[in-house]
């Protein structure tokens, strides 16, 4: 059921970084021809908010957002889990919080135009509340898997990003 | 604002992973805030996306991930050793050459790393080069490829400081063949006093050299193909960024015939979840930028920087011992973005050029993940090739220390920065 969930999550977002390059591809080369697209731009920017979303709730499910585990990863297992169940709730409520005030957010703005392209704005706005709700629910699953394993086998929640070794290619 | 610092050191320091921890405390000033509604920092957060320039980040990672499917990687390290082999410490040269001419299409410090730590890493050990020594020569050289245009670093600088990418990339070209020649210099003189020795007897013949650099010619041709393009002022950079990846498709598929749809499709799922990595620090982030320039955090620390001295020069200088024991501990995006827009309107009205000092920020920020205790570059490494964190240290005072005398240089002859952009743009 996940594996499939995360399967078309993926090959939309690929999808749509995919749309994304050919649209700026084609602007730059219709510019270059004299035949502006104004709308090709306004397009990519708003897919590009929800790829960046959609890309952030991939990685947290693969644990490889970068953290600073420097001093947690001296502490005992047991106890780290239990701390980082603690802060996952605060990241939750966060997260949820976002998701909230962003649907708030979205509602006023779908009256507004995004350039000039006639799209709604609230179509941007939209990646917030959706994208935060996304990643309370990853966060979630994986919140409830260590409470679950924690007399047992205690997991962190937010795996170290050193030993990870999809955390290696972001940082510029 | 010191709410916001607090929440976002706590987190930080406890493990959360640092696009959260940089995201609550910019809610935290939004939710203690009387006059601040919090729609507006829910706002910020949208608004931080719909910045063309931006759009070049995904399209660089995109292309990176293309090109090492695409056999570029492959010949790019066969030309390095026919070039360099033959002299001392010849496999650590390999290793220099290659983050240099990898740093002309690949954006990424830690991406080179670990490309280098995989492919090269075991074959040094091997032949006697100690773990530390090639961990460091591995991981501070990938320096060099973070400095080469395309750079993310540079693209994220020139977003936030509303600075031109074109010529923060061409000020970039110099700098990095410095730090090349100045690291080779370091690597020769280790090898010497230890004894490893060249790979070849003698040196290569131009035959070979030809050879083998016709076989890379679509890599090497590619930076250049770059940097006329932005030059030129047709394309922007985010264009060109689209450019980069058709380019690679192009080669992939019809010039080295070595690209397949499942291995583009591997490299959009990487591609689509690095950008996520990425955008979600700098999506979250946007709440603390507006944070930082409501309680005009610039004013008061210009005027507390101003106050001790107004010379230029020494003014950058502080900034930059600042940025550097900053960077030991927080991660370079997080600086570049955070510290930007406080520090580039102190050395801006001094008379600094904000592409000198964009490149010597982004170079002694960017140091920051080549040394402990926070360094990304440096665990995975270490990690790839199993140098424990102590000797990694030792060995790589001598390389660190290559690039703060380099960055001096820099800092004192802007020429060497500023000429390429000057001449070109």
């Amino acid at each position: 059921m996940t594996s499939w969930i995360v399967k078309a999550e993926g090959l939309l977002a690929s999808l749509l970084l995919a749309i994304i390059v050919l649209l700026v591809f084609a602007a730059g080369i219709m510019r270059w021809f004299g035949h502006p697209l104004v709308w090709s731009v306004d397009l990519a920017q708003l897919l590009f908010v929800w790829v960046s979303f959609i890309g952030a709730d991939l990685a947290l499910r693969k644990r490889a957002h970068i953290g600073i585990d420097y001093l947690v990863k001296r502490l005992p297992g047991q106890f780290r889990a239990a701390l980082d169940l603690a802060l996952g709730a605060v990241v939750l409520g966060f997260l949820l919080t976002m998701a909230v005030m962003g649907y708030r957010l979205t509602m006023l703005n779908l009256e507004r135009q995004f350039g000039d392209s006639g799209i709604s704005y609230g179509f941007v706005t939209a990646a917030v509340p959706i994208g935060c709700l996304l990643l309370a629910i990853t966060l979630a699953g994986q919140m409830l898997r260590t409470a679950a394993t924690l007399r047992s086998r205690p997991q962190p929640v937010f795996a170290p990003a050193s030993t990870s070794v999809h955390a290696e290619e972001l940082v510029p | 604002m010191t709410l916001l610092a607090v929440t976002f050191f706590l987190l930080m320091s406890l493990g959360v992973p640092i696009a959260f921890a940089i995201g609550i405390a910019g809610f935290s000033f939004f939710a203690t805030n009387e006059i601040m509604p919090l729609s507006i920092g829910v706002q910020q957060v949208a608004t931080a996306s719909q910045s063309f320039p931006l759009l070049a980040v995904p399209f660089f990672v995109l292309a990176g991930h293309m090109m090492n499917r695409t056999g570029i990687t492959s010949r790019l390290i066969a030309c390095s050793s026919v070039l360099v082999s033959w002299m001392s410490g010849g496999l650590a040269q390999v290793c220099i050459v290659l983050s240099t001419l990898m740093g002309g299409v690949s954006g990424s410090a830690v991406a080179d790393a670990a490309m280098e730590a995989r492919i090269l890493g075991p074959s040094l050990i091997a032949r006697g080069y100690s773990r530390g020594f090639t961990s460091a020569t591995i991981a501070v050289g990938s320096l060099i490829t973070a400095t080469i245009p395309p750079s993310l670093g540079l693209i994220l600088y020139g977003f936030v400081g509303n600075v031109s990418v074109g010529r923060l990339f061409l000020a970039g070209v110099i700098p990095g063949l410095l730090m090349m020649a100045g690291l080779m210099l370091t690597v020769w003189l280790i090898a010497r006093r230890r004894g490893y020795r060249a790979e070849m007897t003698e040196r290569p013949t131009m035959r070979a050299v030809w050879r083998a650099v016709a076989d890379a010619k679509w890599a090497l041709l590619f930076p250049l193909a770059l940097l006329l393009a932005i030059r030129g002022g047709l394309f922007t950079p985010s264009e060109v960024g689209a450019f980069a990846v058709i380019y690679a498709a192009v080669v992939g598929f019809l010039l080295h015939k070595e690209l397949t749809w499942a291995s583009v499709m591997e490299a959009l799922f990487e591609a689509v979840v690095d950008t996520g990595l990425i955008m979600l620090i700098i999506l979250f982030s946007g709440m603390v930028g507006y944070a930082i320039i409501f309680e005009q955090a610039p004013q008061s620390i210009a005027e507390a920087m101003t106050g001790l001295t107004r010379e230029p020069i020494l003014v950058v200088a502080l900034i930059l011992i600042f940025l550097f024991i900053a960077g030991l501990f927080i991660e370079s995006t997080v600086l570049v973005l955070l510290l930007t827009p406080i520090f580039l309107p102190i050395v801006t009205p001094l008379g600094v050029d904000p592409v000198h000092f964009g490149i010597l920020m982004m170079t002694i920020v960017t140091l920051g993940s080549m040394t402990p205790p926070v360094g990304v570059a440096m665990y995975t490494v270490c990690s790839l090739l199993d140098c424990p964190v102590e000797e990694y240290v030792v060995e790589s005072v001598p390389f660190v220390f290559t690039i703060l005398v380099l960055v001096a240089i820099l800092t004192l002859w802007p020429g060497l920065v500023l000429f390429l952009p000057n001449a070109l743009m």
